[in-house]
């Protein structure tokens, strides 16, 4: 095939077998990853992982018995040797601190447009009169945003596991084993519900800026109502309703550090899964539905 | 298997209750076809049904023999669109847009950009390749939604009124665009028009839309050569009642024209010569002012259609 031809020539190579959404997954990334805040927070994300794999060898190196010390000190300050233990209790405080200030504003900030765009600019026909389903764009879509989410929360929280593992003795994996898998999934469940609802709030306001809004309006509003329905009824599953909360007691499930104390009401972990997993199948079929219209074929 | 390119049977579209096609049964054996019809006649919602992207109330539509509800996503790779509205993909280049879009077509994620380079400069976008198509003027996102619809090497093409909102210069541009592609490379085209001259232009055979309904499908020679044989005459307008009465009683069959004093005249299983209609205005006595053979504009043929 010649660069620059003039002329219109017929395409006599292989044709690929790669799905259809493969290309629109990668597109999907690279147009998230033009976006300056997506990448600043990202690299943020990456580079505290980096910096906590860095201070943790090196105090390794300097101090290789600092977990006992950690154990000591706190027990001199006056608490509980079982407070100060590098245990997933530790990773739980790290889990929360890429939930709410990484994965919150990243999805935000990288699907808001994702399909309101394609909506404005006419792409969904572009699209459907090409070998693409509906259910293909959403794989596409959502594979990206899953991906890339996953890659800037557990990427480095699985960096910092890993140096703190590969520093340690046998007997503190038995302490931390539960970690990995427990914020996999905990992680994938937050992101593939965030990256769903962003989709279906963007297809139904057809609007980057509605998105936002609504977003913001979701977790903030339905909060308040949460906890004031709460208050009214006492009933501590009302909670879930709130998507915050919600994370949170994943999080705390997924490495089996529920808090015992009372007096921090919690909704049922069962009941907070629950509500992510219809979160996330509503959203999913509000996309569906929306795209659908636009092709009966797929 | 059938041979035609292009076959509906008993195809109709609804929109809620409003019927927007009315049964439609015609075959498209191949070359170019012109899709003609008035604002709102159903050539989009036809073009679109075809394409899959609205479900058909009832009937069938078929593809180079194949049923496009059956094998719809197989076929799509064979389909170049160029709908009539923008669509394009926001936020990155044209030809990242147009690459991507033949990768989804099953073309290699190299070769789609080779294509997609080599699709933009012919459609003469190949200054304005890395620019974002939002900053596209119309004459432009027209001749990118074209690259787009070739750049997987489609083997039929969809084009909804791709002259629209063109200046003469860019229209000229792109109908010699198409004519290339199409006539060079044995690319079928689906032409949906309401710009007569293009459809007159490009195309080889002629389907007529009214209100949902197909009107007519012939070839455009057979529309526009209908009138063989007659002449256009023009008479004195002060005497054109005269010949008019003359002409009637001389068996010959005589339509008025556009103006006052011109016919057209016609006679059954007889060509009507110029030594005739001298002949014939002698005999009413009136002064003939013109004699020339009477062919049929599509324009003509158009609008007998939707008459009839």
């Amino acid at each position: 095939m010649t660069f620059k031809a003039a002329e219109y020539q017929r395409y006599s190579g292989p044709r690929s077998g790669i799905p259809a959404w493969v290309p629109l997954a990668e597109l999907t990334l690279s147009r998230g990853w033009k976006s300056k805040w997506v990448r600043r927070i990202t690299s943020l994300s990456l580079m505290q992982g980096a910096v906590m794999m860095i201070i943790m060898y090196a105090l390794n190196q300097v101090v290789p018995s600092w977990r006992e010390l950690t154990q000591q000190i706190g027990v001199i300050a006056g608490g509980d040797s079982d407070d100060f233990v590098i245990d997933a209790g530790v990773y739980l405080v790290l889990l929360k601190l890429f939930v709410n200030p990484v994965l919150l504003p990243l999805s935000l900030l990288f699907g808001y447009d994702l399909i309101s765009k394609d909506i404005e600019t006419n792409a969904l026909d572009a699209y459907f009169s090409r070998p693409i389903s509906p259910l293909s764009y959403i794989l596409g879509r959502s594979a990206a945003f899953v991906g890339f989410l996953m890659t800037a929360t557990f990427g480095p929280m699985l960096l910092v596991w890993i140096s703190d593992w590969a520093t340690s003795s046998d007997t503190h994996f038995q302490q931390i084993a539960i970690v990995p898998f427990g914020m996999f999934w905990s992680l994938l469940l937050i992101s593939v519900t965030l990256s769903l609802l962003v989709q279906a709030i963007t297809t139904i306001t057809k609007s980057g800026l509605w998105t936002n809004i609504s977003f913001v309006f979701i977790f903030i509003v339905v909060s308040i109502l949460a906890n004031i329905i709460f208050a009214i009824t006492g009933n501590s599953d009302v909670l879930a309703l709130s998507i915050l909360h919600n994370t949170g007691v994943v999080c705390e499930y997924a490495l089996n550090e529920i808090p015992t104390n009372s007096q921090l009401f919690k909704s049922s972990p069962n009941v907070s899964i629950m509500v992510m997993l219809t979160t996330s199948l509503v959203s999913f079929l509000i996309v569906y539905r929306g795209l659908k219209r636009r092709t009966f074929l797929g | 298997m059938s041979n035609n390119v292009l076959s509906l049977n008993d195809l109709v579209v609804r929109y809620g209750s409003y019927e927007a096609l009315h049964g439609v049964s015609v075959n498209f054996s191949g070359g170019c076809l012109g899709l003609l019809g008035a604002n709102g006649a159903g050539k989009s919602s036809m073009l679109r049904s075809i394409l899959g992207l609205i479900r058909p109330h009832s009937g069938k539509v078929s593809i180079f023999g194949q049923d496009v509800a059956k094998h719809g996503m197989q076929l799509r790779a064979r389909i170049g669109y160029m709908p009539e509205r923008d669509s394009f993909i926001g936020s990155i280049s044209g030809v990242r847009g147009i690459a991507h879009l033949a990768q989804i077509c099953g073309i290699p994620a190299d070769d789609a950009m080779l294509r997609a380079h080599d699709v933009m400069h012919f459609v003469g976008l190949g200054e304005e390749r890395y620019r974002e198509v939002e900053t596209y003027s119309v004459g432009m996102r027209q001749r990118y939604k074209l690259a787009a619809a070739l750049a997987h090497d489609p083997d039929i093409l969809f084009l909804d009124e791709p002259t629209n909102g063109l200046d003469p210069k860019s229209r000229e541009r792109m109908l010699g665009l198409i004519e290339r592609v199409t006539s060079e490379h044995n690319i079928h085209l689906v032409l949906a028009s309401h710009l007569l001259p293009d459809v007159e232009r490009l195309c080889d055979q002629v389907w007529v839309l009214d209100e949902g309904n197909l009107k007519q499908s012939a070839t455009v020679a057979e529309l526009t050569t209908a009138a063989r044989g007659a002449k256009r005459v023009r008479v004195d307008y002060q005497q054109a009642q005269q010949f008019n009465d003359c002409a009637q009683n001389n068996n010959y069959i005589i339509i008025p024209g556009k103006h006052v004093g011109e016919f057209i005249v016609s006679r059954d299983e007889e060509i009507v010569t110029s030594p005739m209609m001298f002949e014939l205005a002698e005999v009413a006595k009136t002064k003939l002012l013109g004699v020339h053979p009477a062919a049929r504009s599509l324009e003509d043929a158009f609008l007998e259609a939707l008459e009839s």
